[in-house]
């Protein structure tokens, strides 16, 4: 940006893109978050409607391909593949859920006061600096192994896992709020350090989280999978998308759709977030807010 | 008058699709003449500073020019390719922002910028460039200009960043420098400083200059024409003379009230009462009916034409000679 | 405002030698830092009872730091100062807080001083949450009596402040600041971000309220055109001191100390015969000196026409030239009214 010529159109070609992404983000919200949709409700009703259960063997009906009886073919124990892909989704969405909110309520409360008392910065994110220097899907499984495998191990370790990059968006926005004038404001007229932080500095602060979490969302819907894979996630035969594709690999050549059809829907599933994310972002982006 | 170095006839800049548009700017027209300094007058959301990016050739893409021709020295400026845009902005037309601290790159040293126009638009080598760079630096009353060729932006004060940009302005030796409220980030007395310094490259260079500013008296002390603006559309066009002596519109005349106010001591101040509109709720009318005082059934519903009253002194309002009288 | 308001022997403050130093990080523990600003260096003044005080000066001249010492917004470095009779600068928990009511802020920016999450009305009624004992009813009645006194509809209450303009924006900090009926009210530069017809309404609002509700008010702006209106007296600060200060006419009329001169020169005045200045000459370079390195003996001598040697070596000393017109100038006396 040396002088007029190259500065000035750097500027509208920033411009013009955050105009198109106006334009598309809400195209990308409104198909993300309808996939989305549709994976909630499919695992909602779904089970209901299956006339399977998740976990009834038939040993007369092992790896039967997909037909119209059973949609997505059946396992090696006769398991109407499609039913547990269904019954699984409650599973690994809750656990999304769970380490999401485990996350957020770490992640804003550390943030906010690293933000907030420059003196427990330090400590703060020094320790944050640790939990983020360990890969999380090992920091899991070293969580998993002394805590043991199970559904709410698992969200934990993720949820721990996941805080210090939230706890560190959440400590930058607060930063720069700090120095705005509506707290130096709320201090004059007498609020306290609780009530500034609850009420001026984590609401404003709230819209860079929310779009982190769509893909911490979909990340704890990858790393389940991963754990169940291994061994360390919800122990079988309770039907994680996880679990269903570890059950399969032994039979990739001869029934793919064992694991094709549980790749399919943590396909979707991350996707979909990871859009919502996209749309969310582009959404909620301060810069665009003059504009409508 | 000779052939005008700058002509804008029309010109209407609309923001959103065509059938929820609104237009910015709503067919603005005027002329600078070579070596003229002229004024445009505003406050917020006139558009005054729309119309210097379209100049620029540099109007954000949500904004659309719909109708009305911009002229540069004849040549119409919409319809120049991207890179003759370019090459014009470069060496004939040049621009002084607001906010200096903004406009330079803080990883190079103020002299290194200005070096790089140079060798760029005039091929100069590196040696004529610095010594070139010395001598502007000089010219706009930077004290020991060699010196300070390697400063830093952050190490130079607001005044002395204000005088870079203009240096850089100044470096191709354009025909017209449009300055956007060029002192207003400034301290008073650095204000008048640099208001000087542009009056005085003017006279000595012959370039024209386009003042864009909020402040009405400011603009009155360096201009010979001046176009007060209101909401998107002209107001008043005149001589500076003919504008700050007899006022042909209320909005002007108010404005001037509020800055003669701030000269005597009053008891209350003279105010414009009301808020400027936002785009969204300009009036059907002329756009300054819901804030005047002299505002008649007409003014409500059909926009005023402008009227010609003495030469080259335009209002845009029904009761342009007599209001005052009221 | 002068004439309806008696003062009282005994003002609002009373302020001796206050200074505010920042020192950045030094680089090694229990060292001294190694630069030091004297943002605020060793000011003395009074603030009377019902009276409104004008502070002026550009940037970097400390005036706004004054402003947030005189609240306890920020901690003084050190110095001497009275609130109601009361040492204020060694004011702790229950006192401290019990002051905080009694003091109150208007921010220069309209856009970043109002959370962009709360409605007006949230806005204007959190100082009543935080320090009184209001029920909901009564706070929204209070409310509804501050957006009118500050010239709003009740309609406004419940809009988010995007969907105000600058100088509605400015109501509101201004509703919000008088909602516990303060003693004394701080003005932050409230107009200068607003068009100069917006200006004027809110100078003209600002000074109602002042009449109305007897406050004090200490009125912080780089525009001596705009104080003028609004004081009763007005102090002149350069580089983290005071320079003058005197009432607002003696001021504008009779000012003694060339800096404040050079301000009163600088501002534009309206040329109703239009055309170009004559005088558009540029000799003068001079910039604001930077407040890490200010310059020796009288901070403003480079700049000055009266600069003699004395200037350079000696820091003026804070002296009352008659009637109460203090001047901080070696060379007082030797400006005349022109």
């Amino acid at each position: 940006m040396t002088d007029l010529t190259t500065s000035r159109p750097a500027i509208t070609a920033a411009r013009t893109s955050w105009l198109r992404k106006l334009a598309s983000a809400n195209k990308i919200l409104i198909i993300g978050g309808s996939v989305l949709t549709f994976i909630v409700l499919a695992a909602l009703i779904g089970p209901f409607i299956m006339p399977y259960g998740a976990e009834d063997t038939s040993l007369m009906d092992r790896f039967k391909a997909p037909s119209l009886t059973h949609l997505a073919g059946t396992d090696s124990f006769g398991r109407d593949v499609m039913t547990r892909v269904l019954e699984g989704a409650h599973v690994s969405l809750l656990i999304g859920l769970f380490v999401v909110i485990i996350t957020m309520v770490l992640g804003i409360i550390i943030g906010a006061i690293a933000g907030f008392f420059p003196k427990l910065d330090n400590i703060f994110m020094r320790v944050m600096d640790a939990g983020e220097a360990f890969p999380t899907l090992l920091l899991a499984i070293a969580l998993a192994a002394v805590l043991g495998p199970g559904v709410v191990n698992v969200v934990l370790a993720l949820g721990i896992a996941y805080a210090p990059r939230t706890a560190r968006i959440v400590r930058a926005s607060v930063l720069t709020l700090a120095q705005q004038q509506f707290v130096e404001a709320a201090r004059a007229s007498g609020a306290s350090n609780l009530r500034i932080i609850l009420y001026h500095l984590i609401p404003n602060a709230l819209a860079p989280v929310i779009v982190q979490m769509t893909f911490v969302f979909a990340d704890a819907v990858l790393a389940e999978a991963a754990l169940s894979f291994i061994g360390v996630g919800p122990p079988p035969p309770s039907p994680t998308w996880g679990n269903i594709i570890a059950d399969g690999r032994t039979y990739l050549y001869s029934a793919p759709w064992i694991t094709l059809f549980p790749g399919i829907a943590i396909f979707l599933t991350v996707m979909s977030l990871n859009l919502v994310g996209d749309g969310l972002r582009d959404q909620l982006d301060p810069r665009l807010k003059g504009l409508s | 008058m000779s052939k005008p170095l700058l002509e804008v006839r029309d010109l209407t800049i609309s923001i959103g699709s065509t059938a929820a548009k609104i237009d910015i700017v709503d067919g603005v027209s005027f002329s600078v003449q070579p070596n003229e300094p002229f004024g445009i007058v505003g406050e917020s959301g006139s558009g005054k500073s729309m119309i210097a990016l379209a100049i620029m050739g540099l109007l954000p893409k949500a904004l659309k020019i719909t109708s009305g021709t911009i002229l540069f020295d004849g040549k119409e400026i919409q319809s120049l390719s991207q890179r003759d845009m370019q090459r014009l902005r470069g060496k004939e037309l040049a621009m002084v922002f607001q906010e200096p601290s903004t406009a330079l790159n803080p990883v190079f040293t103020t002299g290194a910028q200005l070096v790089e126009v140079l060798r760029r638009h005039e091929g100069l080598s590196p040696k004529a460039a610095r010594a070139r760079v010395i001598e502007l630096f000089g010219q706009v009353g930077i004290p020991s200009p060699a010196d300070r060729f390697d400063d830093y932006p952050h190490q130079m004060s607001g005044g002395m960043r204000q005088r870079v940009m203009i240096a850089m302005a100044l470096c191709c030796n354009p025909r017209l420098i449009i300055a956007d409220e060029p002192t207003t980030a400034l301290d008073a007395t650095i204000q008048l400083q640099i208001m000087r310094l542009l009056a005085r490259l003017q006279k000595e260079t012959g370039v024209a200059v386009m003042f864009i500013s909020h402040d009405l008296a400011l603009v009155s002390n360096f201009v010979r024409r001046v176009q007060v603006m209101y909401a998107g559309r002209l107001a008043e066009c005149g001589t500076a003379e003919a504008v700050f002596s007899t006022p042909a519109h209320p909005y002007t005349e108010g404005l001037m009230r509020c800055a003669y106010g701030l000269e005597d001591r009053m008891e209350r101040l003279p105010t414009i009462e009301g808020q400027v509109p936002t785009p969204n709720r300009f009036p059907k009318g002329c756009r300054f009916s819901t804030r005047c005082a002299h505002v008649q059934e007409v003014c409500r519903h059909v926009p005023p034409p402008r009227y010609a009253l003495a030469a080259g002194h335009e209002s845009a309002c029904y009761r342009h000679i007599d209001f005052k009288t009221e | 405002m002068t004439d309806q308001t008696p003062i009282t022997a005994e003002p609002m403050f009373r302020i001796r030698s206050l200074s505010k130093h920042f020192a950045n990080k030094p680089l090694l523990p229990f060292t001294p830092p190694t630069r030091v600003v004297r943002a605020v260096d060793k000011l003395a003044f009074d603030i009377h009872r019902g009276e409104t005080l004008g502070l002026v000066g550009e940037s970097g001249c400390g005036k706004t730091t004054t402003s947030r010492l005189l609240i306890r917004l920020l901690d003084a470095t050190s110095g001497d100062v009275t609130f109601d009779g009361k040492p204020l600068l060694e004011l702790k928990g229950q006192e401290l807080r019990a002051f905080r009511r009694q003091v109150q802020i208007v921010f220069q920016d309209p856009f970043g001083s109002l959370n962009p999450r709360m409605t007006a009305e949230q806005v204007i009624a959190e100082p009543l949450i935080t320090s009184t004992e209001m029920t909901a009813t009564e706070r929204r009645a209070r409310v509804a009596e501050l957006l009118d006194l500050v010239g709003l509809a009740p309609e406004h209450a419940s809009r988010y402040p995007h969907q105000f303009s600058g100088g509605q924006r400015q109501r509101i900090g201004i509703a919000r600041a008088l909602a516990l009926n303060p003693k004394f009210l701080v003005c932050d530069e409230p107009v200068s971000a607003l068009d100069l017809s917006i200006q004027a309404q809110i100078v003209n609002l600002l000074k109602d309220i002042q009449r109305d509700l007897g406050l004090t008010v200490l009125f912080v702006a780089h525009d001596l055109q705009v104080v003028r209106h609004i004081s009763d007296r007005v102090g002149v600060m350069y580089l983290g001191r005071m320079v003058e200060l005197a009432d607002s006419d003696t001021i504008f009329d009779h000012s003694r100390h060339p800096y404040t001169r050079t301000l009163l020169s600088s501002a534009p005045r309206l040329r109703h015969e239009g055309g170009i200045t004559p005088d558009t000459s540029d000799a003068e370079q001079a910039e604001i000196p930077s407040p890490l390195n200010p310059p020796t003996g009288c901070h403003f001598h480079p700049r000055c026409a009266l600069a003699t040697d004395r200037c350079r070596s000696e820091v003026p000393e804070w002296r009352n030239l008659k009637g109460d017109h203090m001047v901080l100038c070696h060379h007082a006396e030797q400006l005349e009214d022109q």
